[in-house]
């Protein structure tokens, strides 16, 4: 259908480096700015993750007496997990842009363009990428306030950063792909919670195996 | 190479199986003002998405500038200018952030960027909200961003989906005088759709009017009007309900009254020559007691070749009041 018509144009294009570059960039820029000017919705995708730290951390402290618990702290156990959490539900969001883009006709406004067709993509990939990194600093800063101190010290935490980053990037590619075949945010955000919730649950992130 | 525009037996059928344009030729001169008309479902916007490069054509073949659509599809992207169907401004930024970023798009940047954003603002009369959020703008206001960003790049070719459809009267005239300044002054080629067929009448001199997919006539609106040749008697009857079936009666008995139609103000009548026939009519309504309370005709106009041609009548609100040829005094009791 008209989507995957869309999506070969998508992939269509051509174009060098330097406008690939600076295409990029404006996208991306483009996304901060949208990102910034709706301080709700950053608000909100940031009170989770920092509930899970305190409510979590109140409730499972006890865990650490259990023999063998990998850590000395509940709150030094679960940081890592709620921030890859965070990772995932906001780089989710990406694939609502993209419907959006496309309900507007924003999409189709830059497809007429010769801008490159993978900055589109690209920029909106960083831009979640960049996202989730300053939603994990500002996690990372209120755990430390709580008293969790990293043992892999500095390294360790620009190390995690960059994971979380490419984890970004990772589940925002998903979700832009489910945004581009579905053209659906409700699909988006039902594919995405699917996936989210079971896998936090399922792994070790907040409760030791 | 003469013309922008070169379509040959274009056919677009979508996954779902509509031939939403079918088999369909044209072409359009450079430095034309070119209508593309046709009623809801028609196939306009197909083609348009066809034309700037949206949609891969399932056949057929067609040139812009004699580039390739398939094969130079990003040569084609930088000497176009698209107004889509959708305002399509981005609400999060500012007028000028909207106008940058469509440039940085079309790869200008630096102080021709900045110096050709200011100048469109000015164009379009927004210099006041240029750095006002998008979301803020009225209606007409975003209208009027969206035509500027598609003049960014002062393309060679621009596509306008119902520029002025929605703007107060005062807005629509200013886009008129403008559209017609870019296009004789810049020489920029203007493939048009519209509602409005005063609008078409007004700026193009060279009209498609498509229907179901295929082309159902094309010409200048001038040639297109004599192919219909009539002209259009208004008959306004006082009591439209009551007089209507005798006023009908009267019409056809009159010879020269070729066709008749109920329309908005009573009936209208067609005929070849009206300033030879209007004076029987009145005279035979006169002598029944039918009471007219007015009566105009016009030359055929684009609505009635709209008419014929697609068997619907586009809206028909006045634009601006255009004089009438000829009005009788309108007799009151
Ligand atoms: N994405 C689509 N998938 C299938 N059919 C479509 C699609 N878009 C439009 N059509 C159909 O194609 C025909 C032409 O539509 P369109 O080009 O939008 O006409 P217009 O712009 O003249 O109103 C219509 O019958 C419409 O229902
Ligand atoms: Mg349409």
């Amino acid at each position: 259908m008209l989507k995957h018509q869309i999506l070969c144009v998508l992939v269509g294009g051509d174009g060098d480096l330097m406008t690939l570059l600076s295409d990029t960039r404006h996208i991306f820029v483009r996304y901060l700015k949208k990102l910034i000017r709706n301080p709700i919705l950053l608000t909100f995708s940031l009170i989770q993750p920092i509930l899970f730290l305190v409510l979590f951390t109140q409730l499972f402290e006890r865990f650490v007496s259990v023999p063998g618990f990998p850590a000395e702290s509940y709150l030094l156990f679960a940081a890592p997990g709620i921030l890859l959490q965070n990772a995932f539900g906001s780089a989710l969001q990406s694939g609502n842009s993209i419907v959006a883009d496309l309900d507007t006709g924003f999409l189709q406004k830059m497809l007429v363009t010769p801008v490159s067709r993978y900055a589109i993509l690209l920029g909106r990939l960083l831009s979640d990428a960049f996202r989730v990194v300053v939603q994990s600093i500002i996690i990372l800063v209120l755990a430390f306030v709580m008293g969790a101190s990293p043992v892999t010290g500095i390294v360790g935490v620009l190390l995690m950063l960059f994971t979380i980053a490419f984890f970004g990037l990772a589940w925002s590619g998903i979700s832009l792909a489910i945004g581009l075949k579905t053209k659906s945010s409700e699909t988006v955000f039902a594919i995405g919670s699917f996936l989210t919730f079971p896998l936090i649950f399922m792994s070790t992130s907040l409760t030791p195996l | 190479m003469s013309n922008m525009i070169e379509v040959k037996d274009l056919v677009l059928v979508y996954s779902n199986g509509t031939k939403a344009v079918d088999t369909v030729s044209f072409n359009v001169k450079k430095g034309e003002f070119f209508g593309f008309l046709g009623p809801n479902g028609a196939g306009k916007s197909t083609t348009i998405k066809v034309l700037t490069t949206l949609l891969k054509k399932t056949s057929g073949s067609a040139q812009i500038a004699g580039y390739d659509l398939d094969k130079d599809s990003n040569e084609i992207r930088k000497l176009i200018g698209v107004q889509t169907q959708e305002t399509a401004i981005d609400g999060d930024l500012t007028g000028r952030e909207n106008l940058m970023l469509q440039g940085h798009f079309q790869q200008l940047s630096g102080s021709q960027l900045k110096d050709r954003v200011d100048e469109l603002f000015k164009l379009v009369d927004l210099e006041k909200f240029s750095d006002k959020n998008v979301r803020n703008y009225s209606g007409g206001m975003k209208k009027r961003l969206d035509l500027a960003t598609a003049l960014v790049h002062k393309p060679q070719l621009l596509f306008l989906y119902e520029p002025t459809t929605g703007l107060d009267p005062q807005s629509r005239s200013a886009i008129w005088n403008y559209l017609e300044k870019l296009n004789k002054e810049d020489k920029t080629t203007i493939f048009l759709t519209t509602q409005y067929m005063e609008e078409a009448d007004k700026l193009c001199n060279a009209l498609a009017i498509i229907d179901t997919g295929k082309i159902v006539a094309a010409g200048t609106p001038r040639e297109l009007k004599e192919q219909v040749g009539l002209d259009s008697i208004k008959l306004d009857l006082k009591d439209c309900d009551k007089d209507k079936a005798s006023a009908i009666k009267v019409l056809k008995e009159l010879g020269g009254v070729s066709n008749i139609s109920e329309t908005g103000g009573c009936l209208t009548a067609f005929a070849k020559n009206a300033s030879l026939i209007i004076a029987d009519i009145v005279r035979s309504f006169d002598s029944l007691g039918i009471v007219l309370s007015g009566v105009s005709f016009s030359p055929p106009s684009l609505d009635d070749v709209y008419l014929q041609k697609t068997g619907k009548r586009i809206r028909t609100e006045a634009l601006v009041k255009t004089p009438n040829l000829m009005r009788f005094g309108r007799r009151r009791r």
